[in-house]
């Protein structure tokens, strides 16, 4: 009997983390980071903590789908660089407008050319991404002959760093990606079968979900959303370098939705928590490079957080009892 | 069609072998020569090292994505330790430094349950982080020039890398073919849960892979840091999918159970006829990663392509 | 007979899963040198009871003596190491090793400091072992290349080797030729003289009584009894299996519907390896059983329809038009409902709620603005008619169906199909893993559909369920039509003669 309760019990604890776990870790973070250093417990970096998790949580969301889906894809860092060195080198010819909507659009395409590789030919996600890592980033150099693309068009700037009401613009686009997310996972078709599809593949097909489509889409909506936040990052940084630009984002992305609760091999995830973890990622960043710690530290953090997330999310799911 | 497809699995790598040499001999008449030929099979020799390991990984059913960090931390252990040590005990540590990691690894993997390519690519990043801190973010000169002989020296004619090479691939092959060891890797690549019932120690075996990779990637290590004689800490970026483009290239199949150490040793050279063809073009650097990534997304077509042909044969009835 | 005898024993084993109880209480025991049959429907718990002696999982209650000692097995390992050998129906061969290699896996013979493999000693160890069984098989074939009868006998080869004092061996008749039959029955016979137990797993009666000492019944997951071999006989062990109450539970079939109306017409129809040239009628409101023991194609013939693998050859007619369908897509247009067997694996979406579970199939129908957007209301005013007609019970519509019964998941499954208003419905194993309470309003549920007028397509390994609902019933022998018999000429008996290949002249067309 004691020991039913006390499964009960960790059960309870676990159903509980799964909704408030990773807010209680972010809180932690903030009020480590605040008593540490005076410089952090300030609103402008608050603010600013606000704005760069942005960076990770747009790119996130398709990364979400892409996760819940059953897939993974670790091209996103390479496609952010190319398609942000492809597209502000179209500004002089198209304008700021056309430019950041090619961008977006070349980012899907991309995206859609991926799926078309992994349900096509059935190779699996992570090795033809994998390839296609390289492919992009290469292409992104051969494209500039290594030269960063310097950005001066006002629209693609204040994509990054444009205020309405006193707010910045990324968080603002990311709220509008976020309510779209959220629309699409909860409430359409589509969404349930993002999470049908990562939950039983055979069980949709049966079900007569056509399975490679929604993969190809789902691969699509990751370079839409890695499109959106190419614009972001460079627009922040002013400038699009092959070589820098994206360099380790696939990590962190995953590494947010892994945090953030989607679980790996598919199933049902957290926008949410993607949300937050982004803003627990970022945060930690600020707060080890404020004091200083050495950014190598900082590799070897979020290294360290991703295993983490990841057994912790085993363990949790262990205990609900919901695989074996 | 069949037979052609049971054939090309094994030897498929020769073809393009056998077509980039003759483009090559045309492209450039110093390509026949003795001297140009070793040079290519020299500089196909850390792929094929590392790639060695990785057939043994991708046979096993995993994947391990942290192979260029680890040469990284060899090639600053290396740097740190000989001055101190000398060069056969830092060697030495080193390489069971680099083995260290893979065991890291396997010990994830395995008893944390975590997916290997998640478990990997966080070792790459903080694996990279700790070569930058042990190193203090500099590359590191090493003074003691009797190590280049390792990478640069000759025996008997024939480069030491080429030598070290064959010697680790005559042990790779019979490991994977005529090794208990071996084998059982591929049973757990081929079914793990039968492997499992069949009384194999699927961890065990799954650790043991890991520190092999580790280890080639190590000796990778140790020939380049010997070639440069500076401790690199973030040397060779990307060659995880040099090492992995060769073991599919060469015929190992994604799917496991099946390992084919000669394709490797192969396919690595052909990779390293592709950076000659590249050089004689004098392209852009860049150029090497394009052409490995094409090469990646080319054999995975293929694997694709014919695994959905013989698909739709079984579907007809016809026995393959 | 003295405690001595006694090889091993299990006591009170209470093993559970998510929603169901496997083993409930179960005691068990196996002399030395004796032949056992346990013997049981599907769902029965006999493939729970011997994972738990072969070290798969671990018995939640009770505990297991081997060699009077009080034993857990913790794994596969451990319980081969103390001679027990299991042979599965799933075979736990390794495809890309050869015969010899998976005979011995992880005791090859070593040469060199037993770093390289003794092929030569490998090879000849594990031809002289197959020549003991009368078996010509190359040991140095690959186990991807050889027959599923071949592997079978592999299975058994690789039990011999290890010496094991227990084997037990789950249907392994399933897939051999008369042939291959009898000289298995000759080498278990041997090795009972030889002291080694057995414990046989059958649908077979026959088999269990031409080689067992004695015979244990399981009965959803409880033990109903074991008996002598000499002092018992078929009839009364096929009562013990299938219980006297359940046959009251069976709906009584209705004559309403004439066989007239042809709905679904199926042609020369082959599929690879499994299914050879079938052809059948189904009639509206009419339940159609496809019968066939493991093997037969009983399964692949209705997937195929379906589907879910493809057809090699055949044609089916739909409502009088011919009809290609090459995926479950296309079924589902037509009105094709499918019950897979393999609710876990083919059906249930685990990480989804019941109500999820229940709309997937016509969910994209359920939406405004040009399917984009779900309409709740609606969904829940669907999902709450199939609730009542169905009777599924649940604790509220967010709950992950994973949480229920297994009565209940397979009332969601079946509602799933039965949403989309389909005319034509595949039940495979439709009570496979449920309750009897549940067994019987699932029956009941059938045959309301087909009073409705919906054909039922169906198949079964249990044989009252196919003998009493079904009004028609085919009967598949290695992919061919071996008989065909309606509701006045079936009875078990026959049902099981064709089913292993026994039918004298009874086709009746």
């Amino acid at each position: 009997m004691v020991d039913i309760r006390s499964r009960n019990l960790k059960v309870k604890v676990a159903q509980q983390w799964e909704n408030f776990g990773m807010l209680f870790i972010l809180v932690l973070i903030l009020a480590i980071f605040s008593s540490l250093d005076p410089n952090f417990r300030t609103v402008y970096n608050f603010i600013s903590i606000f704005k760069y998790s942005t960076f990770i949580a747009i790119g996130g969301i398709g990364m979400a789908f892409c996760i819940m889906s059953g897939d993974f894809d670790i091209s996103v860092g390479s496609m952010l660089a190319f398609v942000g060195v492809l597209g502000s080198s179209f500004i002089p010819f198209i304008g700021g407008v056309g430019a950041v909507l090619s961008t977006i659009v070349i980012a899907s395409i991309l995206g859609f050319i991926n799926g078309i590789f992994i349900t096509k030919l059935r190779i699996p996600a992570f090795i033809t991404t994998l390839g296609m890592l390289y492919i992009f980033r290469a292409l992104a150099y051969l494209y500039t002959s290594n030269v960063p693309v310097y950005i001066e068009n006002k629209f693609w700037l204040y994509i990054g760093n444009g205020k309405i009401f006193n707010i910045n613009f990324p968080i603002i686009l990311m709220l509008i990606c976020y309510l779209g997310g959220y629309l699409l996972l909860r409430k359409s078709p589509f969404g349930r079968y993002i999470v049908a599809v990562g939950t039983n593949p055979d069980a949709s097909r049966l079900s007569g979900i056509n399975v490679d489509k929604v993969r190809i889409i789902v691969f699509t909506l990751v370079g839409f959303f890695v499109g959106i936040s190419s614009v972001v990052v460079s627009a922040n940084l002013g400038s699009a370098n092959p070589g820098q630009l994206g360099q380790g984002y696939e990590f962190q992305v995953i590494t947010a939705v892994v945090l953030g609760g989607t679980i790996l091999g598919g199933g049902n995830g957290s926008l949410g928590g993607l949300f937050v973890a982004a803003l627990i990622i970022t945060a930690l960043k600020n707060g080890l490079s404020l004091m200083q710690v050495d950014s190598y530290w900082q590799d070897v953090a979020t290294g360290l957080v991703l295993i983490f997330a990841v057994a912790l999310n085993r363990i949790r799911y262990t205990l609900l009892g919901q695989r074996e | 069609m069949i037979k052609f497809l049971k054939l090309y699995e094994r030897f498929g790598i020769f073809i393009f072998i056998i077509l980039g040499s003759i483009f090559l001999a045309i492209a450039s008449p110093n390509f026949l020569q003795t001297n140009t030929i070793l040079n290519i099979i020299a500089q196909g020799t850390y792929g094929a090292i590392v790639g060695f390991g990785m057939t043994f990984a991708i046979t096993s059913g995993g994947f391990d994505l942290s192979v260029a960090a680890v040469m990284g931390l060899t090639s600053v252990f290396l740097s740190l330790l000989i001055p101190v040590l000398g060069i056969p005990l830092a060697i030495i540590i080193s390489l069971l430094v680099a083995s260290s990691v893979g065991l890291v690894n396997g010990l994830i993997i395995t008893k944390l349950n975590v997916n290997p390519l998640i478990t990997t690519l966080a070792m790459m990043t903080i694996i990279r982080g700790v070569s930058l801190l042990v190193a203090g973010g500099r590359q590191i000169v090493i003074s003691e020039k009797m190590f280049s002989i390792i990478g640069t020296g000759f025996l008997a004619g024939i480069p030491i890398p080429i030598i070290i090479m064959v010697v680790l691939f005559i042990f790779m092959f019979f490991t994977m073919y005529h090794s208990p060891f071996g084998r059982h890797v591929s049973a757990v690549g081929s079914n793990e849960s039968a492997a499992r019932i069949s009384g194999l120690n699927v961890d065990l075996i799954k650790i043991m892979v890991f520190v092999l990779v580790a280890f080639t990637a190590g000796v990778a290590g140790v020939i380049r840091t010997s070639q440069t004689l500076i401790g690199i800490p973030t040397m060779s970026p990307g060659f995880e999918l040099v090492a992995i483009t060769v073991t599919i290239l060469g015929g190992t199949s994604l799917a496991g159970g099946r390992g084919n150490i000669w394709g490797t040793l192969f396919a690595a050279i052909f990779i390293s006829m592709i950076y000659y063809g590249l050089n004689l073009l004098n392209v852009q650097i860049f150029f090497q990663m394009l052409s490995v990534g094409t090469v990646l997304i080319i054999a995975l077509f293929i694997d694709g392509a014919r695994n959905r042909y013989l698909e739709s044969v079984r579907a007809k009835g016809i026995k393959v | 007979m003295n405690k001595n005898n006694k090889l091993c024993k299990l006591e009170n084993i209470t093993k559970t899963f998510p929603g169901v109880v496997a083993i409930n209480d179960v005691s068990f025991d196996v002399n030395l040198g004796e032949v056992h049959a346990l013997v049981g429907e599907n769902g029965a718990g006999k493939s729970t009871l011997i994972k738990m002696l072969g070290g798969v999982y671990r018995p939640d209650r009770g505990a297991i003596y081997f060699k009077n000692k009080k034993t857990v097995f913790t794994s596969t390992c451990e319980s081969q190491n103390k001679g027990i050998s299991v042979i599965y129906q799933e075979f736990n061969l390794i495809p890309d090793l050869t015969v010899a290699e998976n005979i011995f896996v992880g005791r090859e013979p070593k040469i060199f400091g037993s770093l390289i493999m003794n092929w030569k000693k490998l090879n000849s160890d594990a031809k002289k072992i197959l020549e003991d069984l009368d078996s010509d098989i190359d040991p140095k074939k690959y186990i991807s290349d050889i027959t599923i009868a071949e592997r079978q006998m592999v299975e058994i080869a690789k039990a011999l080797s290890i010496k094991s004092r227990l084997i037990i061996m789950d249907e392994p008749t399933a897939t051999l030729t008369g042939k291959e039959v009898k000289k298995l029955f000759e080498i278990i016979k041997n090795l009972r003289e030889k002291g080694v137990s057995i414990i046989y797993i059958s649908h077979r009666l026959e088999e269990a009584f031409e080689l067992s000492d004695r015979i244990t019944v399981l009965r959803d997951g409880k033990k109903i009894g074991t008996k002598k071999t000499s002092d018992t006989n078929e009839s009364e062990i096929i009562e013990m299996m299938v219980g006297k109450v359940v046959k009251e539970y069976f709906a009584e079939s209705s004559t309403k519907h004439e066989k007239k109306e042809v709905v679904m017409e199926v042609n020369n129809y082959s599929v690879a390896d499994y299914v050879d040239n079938v052809s059948f009628k189904l009639y509206k409101g009419e339940i159609l059983s496809i019968a066939g023991i493991l093997g037969s194609g009983a399964h692949h013939l209705l997937r195929s329809i379906y589907g879910a693998i493809p057809k090699k050859a055949g044609e089916i007619y739909f409502e009088g038009k011919k009809v290609n369908i090459n995926d479950p897509r296309d079924a589902i247009k037509l009105g094709i409902g499918f019950v897979t067997e393999d609710r876990k694996d083919e059906a249930l979406l685990y990480d989804m709620s019941v109500l999820q579970n229940l709309s997937i199939i016509i969910i994209k129908t359920l939406t405004f603005l040009k399917g984009l957007f779900i309409k709740a209301e609606k969904e829940k005013s669907v999902f709450d008619r199939m609730k009542d007609r169905l009777d599924i019970k649940f604790s509220n519509y967010n709950q992950k169906v994973i949480y229920l019964s297994g009565g209940n998941q397979q009332k969601v499954v079946i509602g799933r199909t039965l949403i989309t208003n389909c005319k034509v419905l595949i039940l495979c194993e439709p009570t496979r893993g449920v309750d009897v309470g549940a067994k019987a309003e699932i029956h009941k549920i059938m045959r309301e559909l087909a009073d409705r007028g919906i054909s039922i397509l169906m198949t079964s390994s249990e044989l009252p369920e196919l003998v009493n609902l079904s009004d028609r019933s085919i009967v598949l022998y290695k992919g061919k039509v071996a008989a065909e018999f309606d509701r006045e000429t079936m009875d078990e008996e026959k049902l099981v003669e064709a089913q292993i290949g026994q039918t004298s002249s009874k086709i009746i067309k």
